[in-house]
């Protein structure tokens, strides 16, 4: 199994409930497909969904998820993930407080090392960082933190845009 | 009705018989011989010798050979050695009936058998017909396992039945004036149709006419008994009716009265004796007014006659005892020759000297219940194991039974009677057993009557095997001789009947006990047989005890006292004052310590049974099924005792739902044979109902019928199936229809790892989330192609697939998503043509819709096909075709797939000699992280470069291709990668045994028609 971000915008606002029944009602599918959900996250212009499933594959996500919604775009890509700060896969789930995302693009070879030369390997007040998910191109990635307050985590990353920057909650079954 | 003189005479119009001038012929003791006999005499035609096998010999031993045996067994009955009554060729068989006279065949030619045409024939003659009716047709004679001759001989019954009481009214009708002869025929009418109310209502108007009013009231009150059980106010207008007649007579009587005729009316003081018989008979005499002395019947009656085969059974206790062999004996007999009381006997002397004794009793209504005989021999069978092959747990309930028979320590006495009705289990079980104990200190006793092994050819073939391999015995029973009868005579106080009993009795120790008993209390002239001479008995019970004993001859293995009481609807009373007198009398035995009541002897059961009419035998069973089904499965209510009340009593509905339950429950105690039986029981009940009953019942059956064999006609069962399901849909049953078609997927997919609740789940969530049926179609069609794709679940996809297809049928739409799955699962089973022309079809809807990335979909399933089959010709003119789609279609595989497979096609045909530009196809896939495509790509790259020998190469890739599908768990795949890194090693001469061993190690997959788990390079 992999971990498998897919990343999804829409043109009309979502929340999290709209998210959250649209995958519960394709159960099966993604049992299926045997995708499971780990975090998802909403932009905080609303406007962009990014969830991180674990799947055997990027298929196997495109495929169960491409089942529900509507989309006006949306990417899967399977991605490798490095932990900091304790955390580890297989201490899923990674506590039970509230979480962020950062996603960034690293087209450049510049951008790819100032990304990896910026990740905060202490916590920083209350965020922490959980890990990087590099996608398999390492022509992008998001960043997962643990933290209560999502300025914490603006203040953290520098500017960002809107719609990089993600609220998340972990799954439920 | 026969002619009578030197030729053949058959009457099948009540007991069959067969006579030579005067004589009776000994009849073949094979039942089926004599049903066929009975066939060919009623139908008068020539019947082809499928039909007669099919009709009366249905399973796969040998039928033809079994119709042989049964003619060679006629003619020597029928034939005198100059001509024959049996005319047979290779083609047909049938009966010279200008070389016999039939009665039945007489009858009918009365007039073609119609009331018009009785009308006109000479009184005479109607005399001699209504005659020759000594009973119904082929009276005893019933085979219910052959369901088709059973239905036949029921119909011909029924036919018969309806003739005779023609006859009979127009004889009622032309004897009008003369009352005391028509009462004769009015008294044959009623009890022909007990429920007949004109003829009840004539019987009493006749009675009353003729001075018996005691008689009269005896017949009102038992008529008004029965009519109750019918309900529906028939009790009621047989009162009023009753009012009526009264009314009349005692007008009559007083006009009489006031009339000429001054001698006093008849009263019973002054009835001829005979009609005092006849009244005390129809009185309800208290049961003190019977004889109180007890009877003597077989089972008390002084041990005569047998004693040396009793020494000789019990010597042979002793030499097995001490060689500690197995022995087996098989003693056959007539009935009634006393093979019954030489067990118990020999069971006795057993247990007294503390030996293990197990007994157990088959039973021909009982001969579709699985192990009944060891159930009751053991007490109850070993439990079975949950878990585990059918195969491997049958066994183990057969080492459990051996065991418990023989504790390897002393002597077992294992005693089991009337074998020739054993059921095929239980044989199989018998055969494991001697098997097993061969060694062991075990005597095995059987009893089976002479002839009707035959009929069995389960057990005919266990005993053949004992002949052969094991120390066995046959011994017969012969009749008693003249001196041991006078013995007999002697013990009940007719010692002056002695010679009498014998002549009559011809040695039947059975028939002489009952015979001395009726002759205590007869006058009259001896009955002609032992059925007539129980009927005389039990027209001289008191009316509850013979209504008692009716209900209980119903019930071949007895039956427990309070369903007898139930049944009856006797208070407590009289109920427990008739069991007394019965018990008394020795007809109706109740086992000391249970309230299990069985007969005396089975034939005086069978005497009983049949002298109930047809409609009233079957309105009490038809009774005794509701009450079982109704009163729910209890330990001594069996599901296959509900299948032959139900039977007997022509509730098809009933029936054929208790054989759904008889053959499940014969399902879960791994009796395949009985189950399927029963399948073809439940198949023929079913057909009389109306949809959607028919269709649930033949659903359930055919569920039985499935999990019980091994899936030989599997096409014709699914097309069977496939009507079935569409019958369902018709009558708005989805749910029948899908039970269908996860049997059609089962036929299909035989290696099914969801279980029925899954399956069910799935597709109920499917069912529930469509507000149409269109979007239901959708949605199945969506769900099929899931599980095609990820290639597992294929008979739940073959499921959802077929209940597509017939939906969207139904409602004149197509599904992309169905042809796909559908091309898919036939590229799975290997008809490659199929697949390509239902990827075509997909594509082509896909795209009406606009559904691009559908089109993508179906055009790749292509293309893979293609690949796999090394059609790089097809390939070619598809992958550019597939890339110009892919760019049209949001990010995802799809283009790195399309490019890869284009790379591939320009390095085949030479237009590129890059490997660069593949590889990085390759790589742009490899980010997308689509494995099963990857797989592909490496599979169909690695075959390319083996061809052109860069053996590295391909073996790296095939590696690759191996590790993805591995991933997936895409066994198919991995397979192929396997058979491609054996040939990789074969070419470079390097070690294969680990992919050899990687590969039998798979599950056995189905791809192109056959297993890959066999290398096939190499």
């Amino acid at each position: 199994m992999v971990p498998v971000i897919f990343d999804s915008d829409y043109e009309e606002p979502l929340t999290f409930a709209d998210m959250l029944e649209a995958e519960r009602s394709d159960r099966w599918c993604m049992e299926l497909h045997e995708c499971s959900g780990l975090i998802h996250s909403l932009s905080t212009d609303a406007r962009r969904a990014l969830c991180l499933y674990e799947a055997p594959d990027a298929e196997a996500v495109r495929r169960a998820v491409d089942s529900f919604g509507n989309p006006s775009s949306l990417r899967a890509w399977t991605a490798i993930g490095t932990y900091y700060n304790g955390f580890q896969r297989n201490s899923w789930p990674w506590g039970k407080g509230t979480f962020a995302i950062t996603f960034h693009d690293l087209t450049t070879d510049e951008l790819r090392q100032s990304f990896e030369r910026g990740v905060p390997r202490e916590p920083s007040g209350d965020v922490r960082v959980i890990g990087d998910f590099l996608s398999l191109d390492r022509q992008r990635a998001i960043r997962l933190y643990e933290t209560p307050d999502l300025e914490a985590v603006r203040r953290l990353a520098g500017p960002i845009a809107r719609r990089d920057l993600f609220t998340a909650v972990a799954h439920e079954d | 009705m026969a002619m009578s003189g030197a030729g053949i005479t058959l009457r099948l119009l009540g007991e069959m018989e067969v006579l030579r001038g005067q004589n009776r012929v000994d009849l073949p003791p094979s039942r089926k011989s004599r049903a066929l006999l009975a066939y060919l005499a009623a139908t008068a035609r020539p019947q082809r010798r499928e039909r007669l096998c099919a009709l009366l010999w249905d399973v796969p031993d040998d039928p033809k050979g079994s119709l042989r045996w049964s003619l060679s067994r006629l003619r020597a009955v029928l034939d005198d050695g100059e001509t024959s009554c049996i005319v047979a060729n290779r083609e047909t068989v049938a009966l010279d009936t200008s070389r016999c006279s039939i009665d039945l065949l007489s009858v009918r030619a009365l007039g073609g058998g119609s009331s018009k045409g009785l009308e006109g024939q000479p009184t005479e003659q109607l005399l001699t017909a209504a005659g020759a009716f000594r009973g119904e047709f082929m009276e005893g004679l019933d085979l219910p396992n052959s369901h088709e001759f059973q239905s036949w001989c029921l119909a011909e019954r029924e036919e018969l039945r309806r003739l005779n009481i023609e006859l009979l009214a127009e004889l009622r009708r032309r004897h009008d004036a003369e009352p005391e002869a028509a009462l004769g025929f009015a008294r044959r009418l009623v009890h022909i149709d007990p429920f007949d109310e004109a003829a009840r209502i004539d019987l009493l108007r006749l009675l009353l006419l003729t001075k018996r009013r005691r008689e009269a009231t005896g017949q009102f009150a038992t008529a008004e008994r029965l009519f109750q059980e019918l309900g529906e106010g028939s009790a009621e207008r047989l009162t009023r009716a009753w009012r009526l007649v009264l009314r009349e007579a005692e007008q009559a009587a007083t006009a009489a009265a006031q009339g000429a005729d001054t001698s006093p009316p008849s009263s019973p003081s002054r009835q001829a004796p005979a009609q005092r018989a006849a009244t005390r008979r129809a009185a309800q005499a208290p049961a003190s007014a019977q004889s109180a002395k007890p009877a003597m019947t077989a089972t008390t009656a002084p041990f005569v006659g047998r004693s040396w085969m009793l020494n000789h059974l019990a010597s042979l206790m002793d030499i097995v005892a001490t060689r500690r062999t197995a022995q087996i004996v098989l003693l056959n007999g007539e009935p009634g020759l006393g093979k019954s009381r030489l067990l118990a006997e020999l069971a006795a002397r057993a247990q007294a000297q503390q030996i293990r004794v197990f007994v157990g009793h088959c039973y021909d209504a009982r001969s579709g219940v699985s192990y009944a005989p060891w159930e009751e021999a053991l007490g109850e069978l070993p439990p079975l194991d949950e878990e585990g092959e059918a195969d491997l747990r049958r066994r183990r309930l057969f080492q459990a039974v051996a065991r418990t028979v023989t504790d390897g320590q002393g002597l077992t006495l294992l005693a089991l009677e009337d074998v020739h009705w054993m059921d095929e289990a239980s044989c199989d079980l018998l055969r494991f057993v001697v098997r097993t104990a061969r060694e062991e200190p075990l005597l095995v006793l059987l009893t089976a009557r002479e002839g009707e092994v035959t009929d069995n050819p389960a057990i005919a073939e266990v005993l053949r095997d004992f002949r052969l391999k094991y120390s066995f015995e046959g011994l017969h029973l012969l009749p008693l001789g003249e001196e041991e009868v006078r013995q007999l005579a002697e013990a009940s106080g007719r010692e002056d009947a002695a010679a009498r009993i014998a002549t009559l009795s011809r040695g039947n120790p059975l028939y002489a006990v009952e015979l001395a008993r009726g002759l205590t209390d007869k006058q009259e002239a001896l009955p002609g047989s032992l059925k007539e001479l129980i009927r005389d008995r039990l027209a001289q019970l008191a009316p509850e005890a013979a209504e008692v004993l009716r209900w209980a001859s119903l019930f071949s293995t007895g039956a427990c006292s309070q369903l007898l009481q139930d049944l009856s609807e006797l208070q407590d009373g009289p109920y427990l004052h008739a069991l007394e007198l019965l018990d008394r009398h020795r007809l109706l035995v109740q086992e000391a310590g249970s309230d299990h009541c069985t007969f005396g002897h089975e034939l005086v059961r069978q005497a009983v049974y049949t002298s109930l009419s047809e409609p009233r035998r079957r309105l009490m069973h038809r009774k005794v099924a509701r009450f079982m089904w109704q009163n729910g499965y209890q330990p001594k209510f069996d599901p296959f005792d509900i299948v032959h009340h139900a039977a007997a009593g022509s509730d098809d509905v009933l029936a054929a739902q208790a054989c759904v339950h008889a053959g499940q429950r014969a399902r879960r105690l791994l009796a395949n044979a009985e189950a399927l039986m029963l399948v073809r029981r439940g198949q023929h009940y079913a057909q009389a109902l109306p949809e959607p009953l028919r269709s649930e019942r033949l659903i359930e059956l055919m569920e039985i019928e499935l999990a019980a064999r091994p899936i030989e006609a599997g096409e014709k069962i699914a097309q069977g199936l496939e009507q079935l399901a569409g019958t369902a849909l018709d009558h708005d049953r989805p749910d029948l229809a899908w039970r269908c078609y996860k049997m059609m997927a089962d036929i299909r997919w035989a290696q099914g790892s969801w279980s029925d609740a899954r399956m069910d789940s799935l597709h109920a969530e499917l069912i529930s989330r469509s507000a149409s049926e269109e979007e239901r179609v959708s949605a199945l069609g969506e769900a099929a192609r899931c599980l095609t794709m990820l290639e597992r679940d294929l008979e739940v996809a073959q499921a959802l697939v077929l209940e597509g297809q017939a939906l969207s049928h139904r409602l004149g739409m197509d599904s992309d998503a169905i042809a796909d799955a559908r091309g898919l699962l036939a590229a799975y089973r290997g008809d490659h043509e199929e697949a390509r022309e239902s990827f075509v079809q997909a594509r082509l809807l896909a795209r009406r819709s606009g559904h691009r990335l559908e089109e993508f979909l179906a055009l790749s399933h292509l293309v893979i096909l293609e690949l796999e089959q090394e059609n790089w010709e097809g390939v070619s003119r598809h992958c550019e075709e597939m890339s110009t789609l892919a760019e049209r279609i949001r990010p995802g595989s799809e283009q790195p797939f399309a490019a890869a497979v284009r790379e591939l096609c320009r390095y085949i045909s030479g237009r590129s000699n890059s490997l660069e530009a593949l590889e990085s196809a390759l790589q742009a896939l490899r980010f997308a992280d689509s494995k099963h495509h990857i797989s592909i790509v490496c599979l169909s790259a690695a075959g390319l470069f083996l061809q052109r020998g860069d053996l590295a190469r391909a073996r790296q890739l095939a590696a690759e291709a191996l590790d993805v599908a591995g991933q997936l768990n895409r066994r198919r795949t991995e397979a192929a990668a396997l058979n491609l890194l054996i040939e990789i090693a074969d070419a470079a001469g390097d070690d294969k045994s680990l992919w050899i061993t990687r590969l039998t190690a798979l599950a056995p997959i189905w791809t192109s028609g056959r297993p890959q788990t066999e290398a096939t390079a190499g």
